[in-house]
Parts: structure tokens; sequence; C-alpha cells
């Protein structure tokens, strides 16, 4: 079932569209930039919930509340229940919708793994995503994996004549897109405050760069390349729904705007 | 606060978890295992390491690497010359070992491709097909001789007729080299992707394309002497039998040809892929299929017996004098002997 209302779909558009472009680098550009695209309603509606919470955090109602009941959680969630009803926010505005694309975003990554068919049982699978009258086998395979220096099925190394080893430009990318797109979401943390949110968040930003860049590393070129396009198409995506906190990125900016009484 | 830490470090060690699930990044198989049955022992290559056993009764002599690691997956039949046992892997490496201890010998590592099916043994040279698109001839000591570029990778194991290697590519192509040199002789557009093994049999080459192709080509200048269309794709070599080609395609069929003229004597179904090459046995030709059913035909075309094993059977069915091999993979037992009628006679699991 999910294969053949996620997975085929996915794998025969990515490939539809590689037929059309004849590059499979492009073709996962393309592939990744339509389907973010159309989930943008979706997206747009997880950055306002978002955004909304973030808001809520810096009421002055909302600060009292935590401060009153900080010893009473029961009493202190019905206290935050009411005022979300007050301020008209659903708490969980910001998690469905992330919650429903989950599944397409997994199917997508499925999608591309299979794509790229660089074993036998890989292929053998592929054969058989393939609608017959839309895409023919013997048109389409071997796909040509290559894309500037890299090969999509694999890993991705820059080998520069002379060095001895090779620089995972991809990687690189994915870690420098990831830190900026969780860290330009994040509003900056109130002078004096520890809160635990803003923690987790630190952490977030932390970890997530660093992993996504493992898995660019470890993993197929063309898998770093849909976390590249990805990245930058969510960066876009708040830069036109919301605001962007550009001085979190910079360290030392974010240190002074700490300082500001 | 301290817990909180802690969920945070789950949650992305699960979503890491998840994604890699979805990849294969945590060691899944995504090809089939292969063996070489001789008189005395059996070496499978499955997955982590390659195993020597004894063929009369399954049990371990040795296994290599000491370690199992998540890259060096070796998948592609061990082929014996001598001595060594020479083995190709997913992490890029031609290995030789000693067949008695598995000890390396010597190790190849120009290749930057995997090696999905086993290397020819031609006399003294070792031609292996890679992924990088490349095809290494190697001396017996592992110094390269030669190797031959095509526009996409080798995958199957070539042919020889001594003096030429006939290899197909997933380029569409079918090569002809010359042995000495790897200097191209000759080559023919096929029409789809090659991934099966072509069979050399007097002069003439049969061999299926991924589209259910199959075609006879002359092996002195690669003229295409007929082609024949079957209802899927072809994975592996045909058994040649008395003027007939027995193969299994990817629709479940077993077909059988007049390899004069490629004129289909019959199709049989038999309910699920049949992927690897049959064996030649003394009532018939044995396949397997994905349900794991293995099926002699009668050279007839006739289904003599039927035996299930647990998992699929993809890879080349072996067999030696009354021994048969049946690779079951994804199976509970992953390795299973038999005799010429089906009977199970002992069967290698891997703890995993």
């Amino acid at each position: 079932m999910w294969d053949q209302l996620i997975i085929s779909p996915f794998i025969n558009l990515l490939l539809w569209i590689y037929k059309i472009v004849g590059n499979f680098g492009v073709a996962i550009i393309l592939f990744t930039t339509l389907t973010r695209v159309v989930l943008y309603p979706l997206t747009a509606k997880q950055i306002k919930g978002a955004q909304a919470m973030q808001e809520l955090q810096k009421d002055e109602r909302y600060k009292k509340i935590q401060e009153k009941f900080k010893g009473d959680k029961e009493k202190l969630a019905q206290e935050q229940m009411k005022l979300y009803q007050e301020l008209k926010i659903n708490p969980l505005s910001s998690c469905l919708p992330t919650l429903l694309q989950f599944p397409i975003i997994i199917g997508l990554y499925q999608a591309l793994i299979q794509s790229i068919a660089s074993a036998p049982l890989d292929l053998l699978k592929l054969t058989r995503h393939l609608y017959p009258s839309l895409l023919k086998v013997p048109e389409l395979i071997p796909l040509n994996t290559q894309f500037l220096w890299m090969d999509m099925g694999q890993p991705e190394r820059l080998i520069i004549p002379g060095l001895g080893f090779g620089i995972p430009v991809l990687t690189i990318i994915v870690v420098i897109t990831t830190y900026i797109s969780s860290k330009i979401i994040s509003p900056p943390a109130t002078p004096g405050a520890a809160d635990q949110g803003a923690m987790m968040t630190k952490m977030m930003n932390l970890y997530m760069p660093i992993l996504m860049g493992w898995l660019a590393y470890s993993l197929s070129s063309g898998l770093a390349l849909y976390f590249v396009v990805t990245n930058v198409i969510q960066i876009l995506q708040y830069a036109i729904t919301g605001k962007i906190y550009w001085d979190n990125v910079i360290p030392w900016k974010k240190k002074t705007a700490i300082k500001k009484p | 606060m301290k817990k909180k830490y802690t969920s945070i470090v789950v949650s992305v060690f699960l979503l890491v978890m998840l994604l890699t699930s979805c990849t294969g990044l945590e060691g899944a198989i995504n090809s089939w295992s292969g063996v070489l049955l001789t008189d005395e022992t059996v070496y499978f290559a499955d997955a982590g390491h390659v195993y020597a056993l004894r063929a009369e009764n399954g049990n371990t002599a040795w296994q290599y690497p000491e370690k199992a690691s998540a890259t060096r997956v070796f998948l592609a039949a061990p082929v014996l010359v001598g001595e060594q046992l020479i083995v190709g892997d997913y992490a890029h490496l031609l290995t030789s070992l000693s067949s008695r201890d598995g000890k390396e010998n010597w190790q190849f590592t120009e290749a930057t491709g995997r090696y999905i099916d086993s290397p020819l043994i031609v006399k003294d040279t070792i031609v292996a097909p890679n992924a990088d698109n490349h095809l290494y001839a190697l001396d017996l000591f592992g110094a390269k001789k030669w190797t031959f570029e095509a526009a996409h990778s080798f995958w199957a194991q070539p042919a020889s007729d001594g003096k030429t290697v006939f290899a197909p590519s997933l380029d569409h192509y079918l090569y002809a080299l010359d042995l000495a040199t790897g200097n191209l002789k000759w080559k023919v557009d096929l029409s789809a992707s090659l991934v099966a093994r072509p069979a050399l049999v007097d002069g003439t080459i049969y061999i299926g394309n991924l589209d259910g192709g199959v075609f006879a080509v002359n092996s002195q200048n690669g003229n295409i002497i007929w082609n024949q269309k079957v209802s899927g794709g072809v994975w592996s070599a045909p058994v040649f039998v008395e003027g007939q080609l027995f193969f299994g395609d990817q629709t479940g069929n077993v077909n059988i040809l007049k390899a004069v003229n490629g004129s289909i004597v019959q199709s049989i179904q038999t309910g699920s892929a049949v992927l690897g090459s049959g064996a030649l046995l003394t009532e018939g030709v044995a396949f397997g299929n994905e349900k794991g059913e293995l099926i002699l035909f009668g050279f007839n075309g006739e289904k003599q017996w039927t035996r299930t094993v647990d998992g699929s059977i993809y890879s080349n069915l072996s067999v030696n004098g009354d021994r048969l091999l049946v690779i079951a993979t994804k199976g509970e037992k992953q390795l299973v002997a038999m005799d010429v009628n089906g009977n199970e006679n002992w069967y290698f699991s891997i703890k995993k």
C-alpha cells in the first residue's frame, strides 16, 4: 500500500523529470523543489503556528502564569490552555502539518534511494515501480547518475590532484545550510532568561547540522543534494512567510544583542 | 533539565535511525549472495563474511574477515584459481585469500565501484567486472594488466573463449576485448541494460537483457544471429542443453528456446520471478524463484518436483556431482545443501 501510494508515484515522477532533463542531479533539484512547493500550504501553516507560539512566550500574561504556577503543573496546564483559547492559538498547529508532511518526506527520501538503484535488488525493485505507459526500462536504465563532479549514487568527495584525500564539499554545504535554516527561525533568547525551550532549541541547532552532515557524508550524494535543496527552499519559505532572525547565524552579533538592557 | 537533553538526544538519534533504515545504511542487503561449490568445500559470500564450509556437512572451516564491517559487503560468488580464492566486495576491494585458511594474499584497490558479480579466471588472468564502469584484468599476483572503460557499469561476470573476453555492460553493449591487451575487438548494442552473464557455446554468445530481449551473437564479429523477446527481464545466463536454452525471466517464466533460431519452445509460469541461473541435473534443469520454490523441469519442460525453502531464491543454483546448493535470500536458512532430488542434507545459517 505504502509502495503503491507513495513510493511508486514519487519514483515515476522523479524519473519522468530525469527523462526530460537527462541529468539525475538536475532531476533531484527539480523534484525536491516541486514537492516542497506542493507541500507549501502545510509548511506555511507550520511556520505560522510556530511563530504564534514564539510570540506567546513573550506575552506578559504567559510569563506571569509560568511564574505563578511553576510548582503546580496541572494548574499551569489549565491556565495555559485558557490563554491559548483567549488568544485563539492552537498549540498543535505547528505540529500537525509537520506530522502530515513526515510520511511524504520519508516517501520522497525512499523514492530517491530506490531510484539510484546501485545494486541488483534495488534495480529489481525499481523496474517493478515503473509505470510501463510512462517509462520504459531500456530508455531509462542505466541512469546517468553523474552530476558535476559527483556520482549521485555514491558518497561525494571532491578529489583535488596532489591532495591525499577527497573533500566532502556537499557535506560541508549540508552542515552550513542546516545550521542556517535552524538558526534563522529561532528568536533571540530573552536576556537573563534560562528557559527550557530556548535550551532545547540551542541543543537541536547544535546536533542537527552535525547529524545531517554525518548522513550526507556517509550516504549517496543524491541524498545530500536533496538535503541541500530542502534546506535552501526552507530558508526561502521562512523568508516569504515570516520573520527570519539573521542575527542568530552570526554568534557574536547575538551576544551583543543579549547585553542590551 | 537533564531529562530534556536526554529526550532531545534520543529524538535526534531516533530520527537518524529512521533515515538510515530508509537508506539501507544499517547494512541491509541490496543484492543476493553468491556461492562456489567444489568437491571438498563450499565458499559462501554472504554480506559481512566469506565462509569456507565443508561440503559434506556445512561446518565452518574458516571465515574472512574476522570481524564484519558495515562497508565490506561480500555478495559476488568467490572464484578459485589454484589455491587462491578471489573475492570482490562493495568496498571496492578485490582480495585474494588462501583457500586453505582464508589468509589474505594480496588486495587490488584501484577500483572505485562495487564488485557486483564474480571475476572470470582465464588461464593466468583475472578479469573483474566493476560498477565503476571498468573491467580490470590482473595477473595472479594482483598486478594490473589492463583496464577497459565502458559508458556504464559492469555487473555481470564476462565469458571467454581463451582469446577474447565477452563483457556485458549496463550501457546496453556487449563488448569483445582481446584477453591479452584489453583492446576492443567489437561491440554490439543489445537494446537494454545487460545484467545477465553471457553463455558461450560453440562460437555463439547467448544473452538476455533487462527488457526481455534474448540474443544470439556471433563471437567472431558481434553480428546478431537472431533475437527473441520473452515476457520479462533476463537476469542470468541460459543453460544450454541439447540445442535448447533454458532460462528464467522477471515475470516468473522459465523459457525454453531453440538455440539455432531462438524460437520459443515453451514458457512455463512458476508464479514469481526467476532470476538466477538454473542447475543442470540428470533429470532436467532446476530453477529457483522469488517465492522460494525450487522446481525441477524435465528436458521436455514438464515439472518433475517442487521443493520450498524459506526466503527468496535469486542467486544462481550451484551443482557439483550429486550436491545442489540453494541460497535463500532473507530466509532462516541462508544456504541449503540438497541432493539432486531436492532432499535437504544440511543447511548453513548465520547467527545474527
